[in-house]
């Protein structure tokens, strides 16, 4: 079986600026990839990649077999919220989920019993007549989501989630990824929520200044500086951050 | 805060709305980059705002200059009447422009971060809109010396100069207060009385635009009545001297005399004095809006079956846009500006000696209506994409093509064209017992959808999943409404009574779309 996603060398500068510098990464059926790393280490950049947005300049990507760049039809299949979510605030919540839903090129009744259950799911079934403009940051990522789950895609590609999220959307996001997991789809995701990254994802890719310095599953990542570990600690060790963190902390107590 | 310091901050925004326009084309944008950008923009900037300037006082000042002395005084007249109503349309069209995206940029968000009370933001906000005006804010000094210096009537300056100003600060009262009107409307909904509170600001909004062209052909329909006053009472002093915007005409008779002069200053400096005061308030409401947000919008019923579904992407996007543009009249006023046309049009209508004239000027309203929709037409999906920015990873995520996209935006306009054009047409018709009005607006639809998607297609083909705004220059606005024009002579030949061959005219037309649709297809792909 072929891979849902797939990235080899890809490289990516914008003018001096190498965001991408030889990024290799898959996703198979039934999996969930964590994308973790710093600011500024090319996350957004590689799922807008992915998404087929930007073309790169050099490697080669593959989304269920396909250039996403090249064909873009690819995207019927991949559902995708980006961290910074602008919506049309002019129309409401269910003006907004039926206009998605017929830029999908959904049969109305399978759309409307999925986006009736998945609004319950994120509890946001009563707000239907809202304006959008009117709805809180967090009532607005929940529509995100929902807008992106609406075709069930096959694969998933999501950049910081669960930002403004409550606890009970939160733990929701999760069991729709593991049932997305579950029925051999695939999701991508980029976080810096530690936690996420550890209680859903199946394999971890670990990015800085535009590499993969580290991949695999949560322990094998940890065996590589100290089985001891936690998570946030290994992260700043293997981006070497933790030098930087602790002159930081020194000046903190010192001149703070 | 010192004013220095708001024009400082009101450079910086612009130099946000700058980077938001080219990051979406120029991924590789950097700081050096982003600083030659701002420059060149800031010049061409000021280069368009001399254009409008000078177009400006041409439409105004050129028709008093040229004037012979027997037709001066009513010359001037009309063309004060002219230059009154532009530039608080003018003014009203860019500072909506201006107060939108500063809402909807979050901008003002981002300053209450820092440390500055809400007169300090207002004053921002308002440096930020002048800046937008500057050139234009010339014309009242030069049309007003040109006034004075052709009658022979210095005395005249101050007053038609300070009625200018009187007109640009109503006009950014107007916007701004209109602005926080709309943004509040946006929590509310359900129900019946939502909608009918929901129409009636955005036709606030329409009115407040047309509002002094409206009065103004008011008042020159009132003269046969205000005549049969004056015959009764022949004591009756007239007041429209005294009564803004007629105030703003009858003050340069008036100036000819001390007392007129004086009577007619103080009631300017009332005037000018007042719509400060009202400014103000428009700001202060403005910047607490913005802060503060919209309430909480009822809550309703959940998902149910939708009345109307259709796969067709480019009318999806469409209704959208139509939708929105009903709800936030200052995302698409261009849309229905030439119904404006209709307003000048009124005391001809209302004076018309005969059947016959009556005939001719009515169908004179209706081409002109028709042919100034056509040629406004590849500017309003500019304003459509405006409202696009940043929202467009929704578009992009889809399996849509630029070329639909493109369509949507233009279905949009002819769709809009089509709700004034055809009740317009249809009742010149009815009262001419004539169908060639129906089948011009038939025809004026066809070059309306090709006018506009030409425009439409340079958007799109432009346009990425990082693209925050849409800019288009004053000479790619002029260039396309000359191509809109080329383009829309099977109605302009008619109007201008260069032929009246209906089937010509509709048989042109649609080779015109049927031949930009393909371009469409050929040229736009994913």
């Amino acid at each position: 079986m072929g891979e849902l996603v797939e990235l080899h060398g890809v490289v990516k500068k914008f003018g001096r600026v190498a965001a991408l510098r030889g990024v290799s990464l898959c996703l198979r059926r039934g999996e969930v990839v964590g994308l973790l790393g710093p600011n500024a280490s090319g996350k957004t950049t590689l799922l807008k990649i992915i998404m087929g947005f930007i073309r790169p300049d050099r490697g080669e990507v593959r989304v269920l077999g396909r250039d996403p760049y090249l064909d873009p039809s690819i995207r019927a299949r991949v559902g995708y919220v980006p961290e910074d979510v602008l919506l049309y605030d002019s129309l409401t919540v269910r003006e907004f989920l039926y206009f998605m839903g017929r830029m999908r090129k959904m049969d109305p009744s399978t759309y409307i019993d999925r986006a009736r259950l998945l609004a319950t799911l994120f509890e946001i079934e009563d707000k239907m007549d809202c304006l959008v403009g009117s709805l809180s940051k967090g009532d607005r990522q929940k529509l995100a989501l929902i807008s992106a789950l609406l075709h069930e895609p096959d694969v998933l590609i999501l950049d910081e989630p669960l930002a403004s999220l409550d606890l009970v959307a939160a733990r929701v996001l999760k069991e729709v990824l593991r049932e997305i997991r579950s029925r051999g789809g695939g999701v991508i995701i980029s976080t810096h929520i530690l936690s996420l990254a550890e209680a859903i994802c199946d394999r971890i890719y670990l990015m800085n200044e535009g590499l993969i310095v580290a991949e695999g599953d949560l322990r094998s990542i940890k065996e590589v500086v100290g089985a001891d570990e936690d998570l946030e600690e290994v992260l700043l060790k293997l981006t070497k951050k933790d030098e930087v963190l602790e002159a930081l902390i020194r000046i903190l107590k010192e001149e703070f | 805060m010192e004013w220095g310091e708001a024009l400082r901050i009101a450079r910086l925004l612009e130099r946000e709305v700058i980077y938001g326009t080219y990051r979406g084309s120029d991924p590789s944008l950097d700081e050096p980059k982003l600083a030659r950008l701002v420059t060149w923009n800031r010049a061409l900037g000021i280069a368009e705002g001399f254009a409008s300037l000078v177009l400006l006082l041409l439409m105004v000042g050129a028709p008093v200059l040229l004037a012979s002395p027997w037709e001066l005084m009513a010359t001037t007249i009309a063309s004060t009447m002219l230059y009154n109503v532009l530039m608080f349309i003018s003014v009203l069209m860019a500072s909506s422009t201006s107060a939108l995206s500063l809402q909807a940029s979050g901008s003002i968000k981002v300053l209450a971060q820092l440390p500055l009370g809400r007169e300090d933001i207002g004053r921002v906000v308002l440096a930020k809109l002048l800046r937008s005006l500057a050139p234009v804010l010339l014309v009242p000094i030069i049309y007003g010396a040109i006034v004075a210096e052709k009658l022979w009537l210095p005395q005249a300056f101050p007053l038609v100069a300070l009625y200018g100003y009187v007109d640009v600060l109503l006009a950014l009262a107007a916007s701004l207060a209109l602005s926080s009107a709309l943004s509040r409307r946006m929590g509310v909904t359900k129900g019946l009385r939502s909608k009918l509170a929901r129409a009636f600001w955005s036709s606030l909004y329409f009115t407040a635009m047309f509002s002094i062209g409206l009065l103004y052909q008011l008042y020159l329909c009132s003269g046969k009545v205000l005549e049969l006053i004056k015959g009764a009472i022949p004591m009756l002093p007239s007041t429209t001297g005294f009564i803004y915007p007629f105030s703003a005409t009858d003050c340069i008779s008036l100036s000819a005399y001390p007392l007129g002069f004086f009577l007619s200053l103080l009631c300017c400096l009332a005037y000018l004095m007042s719509s400060i005061l009202i400014l103000r308030k428009a700001i202060k409401g403005y910047v607490n809006t913005a802060l503060e947000g919209s309430s909480e919008a009822e809550l309703g019923k959940g998902l149910r079956k939708p009345r109307f579904w259709t796969r067709c992407l480019p009318l999806n996007i469409a209704i959208k846009d139509l939708k929105i543009a009903v709800r936030d009249p200052r995302t698409s006023y261009i849309m229905v500006l030439p119904l404006f046309s209709l307003i000048s049009f009124i005391p001809a209508l209302l004076n018309a000696s005969g059947l016959e004239e009556l005939r001719e000027v009515a169908y004179l309203t209706c081409m002109t209506l028709l042919g100034t929709g056509c040629i406004l037409s590849a500017l309003v999906p500019y304003q459509l994409m405006e409202h696009e920015g940043g929202r467009l990873w929704l578009l992009f995520s889809t399996d849509l093509h630029r070329r639909e996209l493109a369509l949507g935006k233009s279905l949009a306009t002819a769709i809009a064209y089509a709700l004034y054009a055809f009740p317009v047409a249809l009742a010149c018709s009815a009262a001419l017992g004539d169908l060639r009005l129906v089948a011009y607006a038939t025809s004026g639809t066809m070059l309306c959808l090709t006018a506009s998607l030409m425009s439409a297609m340079l958007l799109a083909s432009g346009a990425s999943v990082d693209t925050r705004s849409f800019h288009i220059s004053l000479l790619k606005s002029l260039c396309l409404i000359v191509l809109s024009a080329v383009l829309s002579i099977p109605i302009l030949g008619p109007l201008a009574g260069l032929g009246e061959d209906v089937v010509a005219s509709l048989a042109v037309s649609a080779l015109e779309l049927c031949l930009v649709l393909a371009l469409n297809w050929a040229m736009l792909g994913r």
